[in-house]
């Protein structure tokens, strides 16, 4: 998974892509072609979850003062 | 004996006594923490504290700053005072309050009651002034102590649920005199940090363990966050004013980290689910064109159906009419066509006397000479 990746865009990009084919307003081409773009995206999201890792930095208060 | 250190008679001056003495308590004591009860609390212009701290044979005088304390006092409370014992060169010995803080719950209590009306009536605690939190916060500035269960809770159970997550732990002290004062800055250092939501959690405990959370500095901080807060005292009853004045309130540390984000097998579930509703969407279409062009079809097939039977009937009737005109219907009722040459005579003034006519008739054709001609 890049480094770029971005999961809340990406996960608005996929709610805008299933809203655009849900509006009636494509054509059948351009709907398959965005139903697939929605898959590609459904796994990049589910990559993301299971692979990446959170990450913990400590602030210490004496540090600060 | 001590030698006086600025008179070599061997005598003091009272100001040099004053001072050895505070040297000595200085060294010997610094600052303490001393328990009991207050009792001839004076506050003068807002701004000075005075009383006695008493237990059963003995009382102390107390002075101090009131922005020293992060807790409101009443005659009665039983506190513990962190202070240095001095000898006032005019009033004598008292106690220097650095802070205060009750003990016991009867006195958390009472304290906690005089803040809350406090802050209740500059509507800290309203609901209008909640703010919803972040769907998807990527950056949490945690509250807590490093060493914690709390932290070892919320930290496990938002890793079990979420993933790729910055959170950054401001390690402070969460009981005890000094806690209100590190909580406080805590919160005023995410401020000033880029971070999505705030969490402010430890386990649960007795009332001396929580009394930071009614502290009113701590409790004025959560509310002026502008962060949003989620405060997480691991108790279920009597609520502190903290949880009260935060954006939302978690009922544990596990708990706090369950409401700031979604749990991610159920969070792909349903987006899978609306993946497959568009695809349910795609195949709609799909269907709906293939029948728009099967309908087109039958139409198509019907109408040239409804031309080709017009067709029919007009063509029909015409055959009729052309079989009415049919020159051998005439001929078979009786008459006859009569021509000379290809020349068809109809009329009296077409023939001559003598001319050769041929007449043809429904079963044969006569030959046949003109020989006179009248005209009616």
């Amino acid at each position: 998974m890049s480094q770029d990746f971005k999961f809340s865009e990406a996960a608005n990009e996929l709610d805008d892509i299933i809203e655009h084919i849900q509006s009636g307003e494509l054509t059948l081409d351009d709907a398959i072609k965005k139903y697939k773009q929605a898959e590609t995206l459904l796994k990049k999201l589910e990559d993301y979850l299971t692979k990446t890792e959170n990450k913990l930095s400590v602030i210490n208060p004496n540090d600060k003062e | 004996m001590l030698v006086a250190d600025d008179n070599q008679d061997g005598i003091w001056t009272v100001s040099g006594l004053a001072g050895a003495i505070n040297q000595t308590l200085d060294f010997a004591y610094g600052r303490i923490l001393i328990e009991g009860e207050v009792i001839n609390l004076k506050i003068s212009r807002n701004t000075w504290v005075y009383f006695d701290l008493k237990d059963e044979d003995s009382s102390l005088r107390c002075f101090g700053s009131v922005y020293s304390l992060t807790m409101p006092l009443e005659d009665g409370m039983h506190v513990v005072v962190e202070s240095a014992p001095k000898l006032h060169a005019q009033y004598g010995f008292s106690l220097n309050i650095y802070n205060a803080q009750p003990i016991g719950e009867g006195s958390i209590k009472k304290a906690a009651d005089i803040t809350r009306a406090k802050l209740h009536g500059e509507g800290l605690f309203d609901e209008s002034r909640k703010r919803p939190l972040p769907t998807m916060p990527q950056r949490i500035g945690l509250i807590t102590s490093f060493e914690s269960a709390a932290f070892q809770d919320f930290t496990k159970i938002l890793s079990a649920r979420w993933a790729g997550l910055e959170i950054l732990l401001y390690d402070c002290l969460v009981q005890g005199l000094e806690a209100p004062n590190q909580i406080t800055k805590a919160i005023n250092h995410f401020n000033n940090l880029n971070v999505d939501i705030l969490v402010i959690t430890r386990g649960g405990g007795s009332a001396d363990d929580l009394v930071a959370f009614d502290s009113e500095n701590v409790v004025r901080a959560v509310a002026g966050s502008r962060t949003p807060v989620v405060v997480a005292i691991g108790h279920e009853s009597d609520f502190t004013l903290a949880e009260l004045a935060a954006d939302r309130r978690a009922s544990t540390p596990s708990n706090a980290a369950e409401i700031i984000v979604p749990e991610k097998s159920a969070y792909i579930n349903l987006k899978r689910q609306k993946v497959n509703n568009a695809l349910h969407s795609v195949k709609a279409l799909s269907s709906r064109l293939s029948k728009g062009i099967r309908s087109q079809q039958e139409r198509l097939s019907s109408s040239m159906t409804h031309y080709l039977r017009i067709q029919k009937g007009k063509l029909a009737s015409k055959r009729e009419v052309l079989f009415s005109l049919n020159p051998d219907l005439v001929l078979k009722r009786g008459y006859a066509v009569i021509r000379s040459g290809s020349q068809v005579l109809d009329t009296v003034h077409t023939f001559k006397v003598g001319q050769l006519i041929e007449a043809k008739l429904k079963d044969g054709k006569v030959q046949a000479q003109v020989k006179q001609i009248s005209v009616e």
